[in-house]
């Protein structure tokens, strides 16, 4: 079957007003859910006399579970429409190509979900720091987009950008997956995941014989590489993950959840 | 306006469901398909505006094919379903959202059906009841002023006054560029309002004649007593006698009647076929 590429601006803002419309309001509550969720687990460190980790450590580990965990299964949800007969039927018969309504949801969920998640996490950072100082009468580590709280740690700016690369996986589990979609996505994921690495390491070890040759499995953490492995990282690889994870695997998927959605039949 | 040639469709695993389907629809119509469950007749509709792909054949509609849901068909095609989807948000705000998509929509007459069907637009969606939101999407989808509205058992939910208020507006409403489909169990709700008939049985179009053209042929009488007529198509006991289908052998054009005429192409499809086939 032909298809004919759509686009119109207009169309795509109306698209855009109408799920705005349908979704800022339980998007809200659910994020004002997640909010009251881990300001009860600060308290509980609080109570527990833990105030260390709530001054220092709270931000740097309840910032990623938010984008990752809240926001990655918000972007698995983004198709909620498709699970419904009735809803199906409407969403996919209202006057605008599959392209506009496909690129209407990339763009709410692969822009719209982090800098919600980032902003409404810097007003909530700031908030939380002014009550635990005051509690506890401990400065808190104040909570920025751009600096990682620990050395190694990779900034939230960083950790926005990893969830860019892996929204296209959600998003796709989206369109394909009736029910459970987040949890089906992580198990797909995970599957197709480790039958990649099985592949990639075998593809490996028939290239390069000696690669990972040094490389200890049972030394104490952390696992030290091969001098082989840590040469062909630095020489090849690094680039070919990034360009992989960063811009082949998502173009791919997101084309792949484009057609998938041009199939869609109630 | 609709051309379907050798429709072939099946549900994964069933077996096929249409197989070599052929229908002409033509514009300026009230279609009603008829049928009993499991005939085809929501498959059928959902065929014809591109929301259920034929495996085979070749499916034009308005001179789109259907399945490739451009945007043009899609602003030409209102598709009312069983179960509607009703968003939380008011009639006002649902006009304000999704009226722009369809560009011969027409707020005055939105606002007039409503208004008919004794509707405030200030109601929120998802308070309404069941016959309510149909009420809302039945004037919506008349207000989109689009060349096929398809509409699968658009009665139901509805209360009696609301029934005869539904055919009133639906008659009036209809121009020459338009044609309506009504697929429905309840054929009563379809006096005076259709004038094609196609009936459904077993995946396969049975019957397929416009009301005119019905009456001429057919004649719908009713006989008193306790003995039951001869020579018809088919009878059924009613009150005070029975209500009967025969050959219109007198040239005198009575009413027709859906519900005993689907009975008779039911019960006794050969004979009144054989009868259609001489034009």
């Amino acid at each position: 079957m032909e298809h004919k590429l759509e686009f119109n601006l207009k169309r795509i803002g109306l698209l855009l007003k109408n799920d705005l419309n349908n979704y800022t309001k339980p998007l809200l509550m659910t994020l004002g859910g997640a909010y009251v969720l881990i300001s009860l687990f600060a308290l509980l460190f609080l109570i527990t006399g833990d105030e260390h980790f709530v001054s220092h450590e709270f931000h740097p580990t309840f910032f990623p579970f938010l984008l990752f965990g809240l926001g990655l299964f918000l972007v698995s949800v983004s198709f909620r429409e498709l699970n419904r007969d009735s809803d199906r039927l409407f969403y996919l018969s209202l006057p605008a190509s599959r392209l506009e309504k496909h690129l209407t949801r990339t763009l709410l969920t692969l822009i719209g979900i982090p800098l919600l998640i980032s902003i409404s996490y810097l007003i909530y950072a700031f908030i939380f720091n002014l009550i635990v100082s005051n509690m506890t009468g401990n400065e808190s580590s104040s909570f920025s987009l751009f600096n990682s709280h620990f050395p190694n740690d990779p900034s939230p700016i960083i950790l926005v950008t990893i969830f860019m690369g892996i929204h296209s996986i959600f998003f796709l589990g989206a369109i394909t997956f009736r029910k459970l979609e987040f949890f089906k996505t992580i198990i797909f994921g995970f599957g197709i995941l480790l039958f990649l690495l099985a592949i990639g390491y075998i593809l490996l070890r028939i290239l390069i014989p000696d690669l990972f040759d040094g490389m200890s499995m049972v030394s104490t953490p952390p696992i030290e590489p091969g001098k082989g492995f840590k040469d062909w990282y630095a020489n090849n690889a690094e680039w070919i993950f990034k360009t992989l994870f960063f811009l082949i695997i998502p173009i791919t998927l997101w084309l792949v959840g484009y057609f998938k959605l041009t199939e869609k039949e109630v | 306006m609709v051309n379907l040639k050798k429709i072939g469709f099946k549900y994964k695993k069933n077996k096929p469901l249409f197989n070599n389907l052929d229908l002409n629809m033509e514009s300026g119509h009230i279609y009603g398909f008829l049928g009993k469950n499991g005939a085809g007749k929501t498959t059928l509709m959902k065929i014809l505006s591109g929301m259920l792909f034929p495996h085979e054949g070749e499916c034009e509609v308005l001179g789109f094919t259907p399945q490739k849901r451009s945007v043009e068909f899609l602003s030409e095609v209102f598709f009312i379903a069983e179960e509607i989807y009703s968003p939380p948000m008011r009639i006002s705000k649902y006009k304000e959202f999704y009226a722009p998509f369809y560009p011969k929509f027409n707020a005055s007459q939105f606002e007039t059906y409503l208004k008919e069907f004794e509707i405030e637009a200030d109601n929120k969606l998802t308070d309404l009841s069941y016959g309510q939101k149909k009420k809302v999407i039945l004037s919506f989808g008349l207000a989109t002023n689009c060349r096929l509205l398809i509409m699968d058992e658009p009665t139901n939910g509805l209360d009696i006054p609301s029934k005869a208020q539904f055919r009133k507006i639906l008659a009036r409403s209809i121009s020459d560029y338009q044609t309506f489909i009504i697929s429905t169990h309840q054929v009563k709700d379809l006096v005076n309002l259709i004038d094609s008939i196609i009936i459904l049985e077993n995946s396969k179009i049975i019957f397929h004649e416009n009301t005119e053209n019905i009456s001429k042929k057919i004649h719908f009488g009713f006989s008193q007593g306790i003995n039951e007529p001869e020579n018809v198509f088919y009878s059924e006991r009613v009150p005070g006698g029975f209500s009967f289908v025969k050959k219109n052998e007198e040239e005198t054009e009575s009413e027709v009647e859906i519900e005993t005429l689907f009975n008779a192409v039911i019960n006794n499809k050969t004979a009144i076929q054989e009868l259609f086939k001489n034009k």
